[in-house]
């Protein structure tokens, strides 16, 4: 059968039936009320019973919002009343509970997919507050454009799109235009902003995982979203120098590959977790001379009270010359948690930076990477960090320097000889695996954190008790110190 | 300036006036408006109005919720769990109380109360759903019209998708078929 002439035929067929069921409704609705007016029989009819159908339409709203889109679809099917009640569903979430069939078949899934999305945003009226898009079998299609369009008119709010399968998805640039736009969340997807792109006046939150950017497009992007509150990027390409340049940031979370991260007039941030995927040592020779990796990064971060350094990133902030201490301390940090070599002396000192530029930590968390081949198994990163490290060099660079490293008869005493007491009450050390760098550490951190109430350690798999020995005997500084072995 | 003072009259629905503390009432933001901006409350003759809405039976609901809310120090999970066991009333009262606090303008409590009805329809079939909540079924009259123009490929479709895959009434559904094929 020929397609076109199928589909105009079902569309015919479509307005016949709204026109048919709109006429039924007007005459029904008519009757209904006049039906109502004497209300002062006695008997309970259901419509006196029949209470959620005269909620507030804001409040069955509220209700439907609670379910999937497909059982608010249907409640379209309950009675006259429920017809076109789910039409005014603010917030419109395509995802994988939207379509279950039977069918295994991608394309059948994928052709309903689209139908159904087309035939929601149809018969939806009013505005659309989130539009959501996350199938498993969702491919970048050209569908989505329309989709894009429709919803850019409706001045959307939130517009989440996850590209689950193949290539990159070029973002229609009328998304570019909407100006309604306060969340924006893309995934797999290829960002070219047209050369009109004004920035997004309102959007607070923006979170982008394996997009493709230019790097004037990203700084562009960035700094013309005066409002923003929320940044996350994860796995980008096409840009690798990042400047965050945006007043209003308070919570900040990358993970990805980039040669250099500043910040600029972030005065607000207060949360931010840092994951560089790739080994720095190969630009290392970069930093001759009084540069400091350190100093550049905290200089415009005044209020941060939350800072995740993953990976590779201690050893990107231990480039160039490692300060003893930051020139002006991070008064409100409370929560650190460091990935560290503890073989490696520069991210050592680093390290011992942080801990004596932040006077008010409260808890610490340390990731220990210690064997390469061992520590990068499963379960210590997530699958894009494992890819990251087998796409570099770097496997091969770190074994090398770490058996340089060990020579290095390093003393946790000297290096803190003058350091003013530490006030954590909770440290966390994960991935231990009872070599003396690692007992060393426990046992200065045992020693210098009087506030201490709990230590947890968590060694890797299949660790004899020689550890759990070395541990009982540690001094500790602190009365209530108690210390929490994790086996698995 | 105006005094605080402990107590506040309400007047019902039903025209009955009761006297409740204020510290309580005034978790209504509608009620508390009516005190704050208009003075009202103070006495028997100037009890704030209530809109329709409100039942003598849902405010002494509403009230419960929020005496146990405006105590402080209590943990989240305690909050949770009064809050489940809030809930548990027949569905009827249920759309009462929501219509009740949304009047209100309580919204942590409409909120509660539409995450519960939300429960109540989910996984269910339009059958089921139209017993409980007794809404009429004036939707079948007009499908016998529709119902010879039913594509036969689609029903399966329709069916999977409508109702997963537990099958259902084709009548019900042919009102759909403009939506789903």
């Amino acid at each position: 059968m020929d397609p076109e002439i199928s589909s105009s035929t079902r569309l015919a067929f479509t307005f016949r039936i709204v026109f048919l069921t709109w006429n039924y409704f007007v005459a029904r609705d008519g009757n209904s009320q006049r039906g109502r007016a004497p209300s002062e029989f006695p008997c309970l009819t259901d419509m006196d019973l029949d209470r959620i159908s005269y909620l507030p339409g804001h409040v069955i709203d509220q209700i439907l919002s609670h379910l999937s889109i497909k059982e608010a679809v249907r409640t379209s099917v309950l009675s006259s009343k429920w017809r076109y009640k789910w039409a005014t569903l603010p917030n419109l979430v395509f995802d994988n509970q939207f379509v279950c069939v039977a069918a295994q078949d991608h394309m059948i899934v994928k052709n309903k997919f689209l139908r159904t999305v087309d035939h929601v945003l149809l018969l939806h009226s009013g505005p659309i507050n989130k539009f959501k898009l996350s199938h498993r079998d969702l491919l970048g299609v050209i569908d989505i454009d329309r989709w894009t369009l429709h919803v850019s008119r409706k001045a959307v709010k939130e517009f989440v799109l996850e590209i689950w399968k193949g290539q990159r998805y070029k973002i229609h640039s009328c998304l570019f235009c909407c100006q309604s736009l306060t969340h924006l969340e893309l995934f797999n997807c290829w960002l070219k902003p047209p050369s009109t792109f004004k920035g997004f006046k309102n959007l607070k939150s923006l979170d982008l995982q394996h997009v493709t950017l230019a790097q004037d497009a990203f700084e562009n992007l960035i700094s013309s979203c005066p409002m923003l509150e929320r940044l996350t990027l994860m796995n980008f390409d096409g840009f690798t120098h990042l400047n965050i340049d945006t007043p209003n940031l308070l919570f900040f979370d990358i993970g990805g590959k980039f040669e250099d991260i500043s910040f600029e007039s972030t005065f607000q941030l207060a949360v931010v977790s840092i994951g560089l995927y790739v080994n720095f040592e190969i630009n290392q020779s970069r930093f001759r001379g009084s540069y400091s990796n350190l100093l550049k990064f905290f200089v415009n971060l005044p209020n941060l009270q939350r800072l995740e350094i993953q990976s590779y990133f201690l050893k990107y902030l231990a480039a160039g010359v490692v300060p003893i201490n930051l020139p002006r301390p991070c008064i409100d940090l409370s929560y650190l948690s460091i990935r560290i070599n503890l073989n490696d002396l520069k991210e050592i000192s680093a390290a011992l930076c942080l801990l004596r530029s932040s006077p008010n930590l409260q808890e610490l968390e340390i990731l220990v990477t210690l064997e390469f081949s061992n520590q990068f198994s499963v379960g210590h990163l997530g699958v894009a960090e494992m890819v990251a490290i087998v796409n570099c060099d770097g496997m091969q660079a770190r074994q090398e320097e770490q058996t340089l490293m060990i020579t290095h008869n390093y003393c946790w005493e000297d290096v803190f000889f003058s350091c003013p007491e530490m006030r954590m009450r909770k440290v966390k050390i994960d991935g231990i695996s009872g070599i003396k760098p690692e007992l060393d550490f426990i046992s200065f951190l045992l020693l210098h954190c009087p506030m201490l109430e709990r230590m947890t350690v968590i060694p890797v798999s299949n660790i004899g008790t020689e550890l759990m020995r070395q541990l009982l005997r540690c001094r500790r500084a602190s009365r209530q110190a108690e210390i929490l072995y994790l086996d698995s | 300036m105006k005094m605080m003072k402990p107590y506040v009259w309400l007047q019902t629905s039903d025209d009955s006036i009761q006297q409740v503390e204020q510290e309580i009432a005034m978790f209504c933001p509608l009620i508390c408006q009516e005190i704050i901006q208009k003075g009202m409350g103070s006495s028997k003759n100037c009890a704030i109005c209530l809109p329709q809405q409100v039942s003598p039976a849902m405010l002494s609901l509403i009230l419960d919720y929020c005496r146990f809310h405006q105590v402080p120090g209590r943990s989240n999970k305690e909050r949770k769990s009064y809050d489940e066991k809030f809930v548990r009333i027949d569905t009827e009262r249920l759309c009462e109380l929501t219509s009740a606090a949304d009047s209100l303008q309580l919204k942590p409590l409409v909120d509660l109360t539409s995450r519960a009805l939300a429960r109540i329809i989910e996984g269910k079939t339009p059958e089921e759903i139209r017993d409980i909540f007794h809404l009429p079924d004036d939707l079948t009259e007009n499908v016998e019209v529709e119902e010879e123009h039913v594509d036969d490929r689609s029903v399966d479709d329709l069916l999977s998708f409508i109702n997963g895959n537990d099958g259902g009434k084709l009548n019900i559904l042919t009102i759909l078929i403009f939506v789903f094929t």
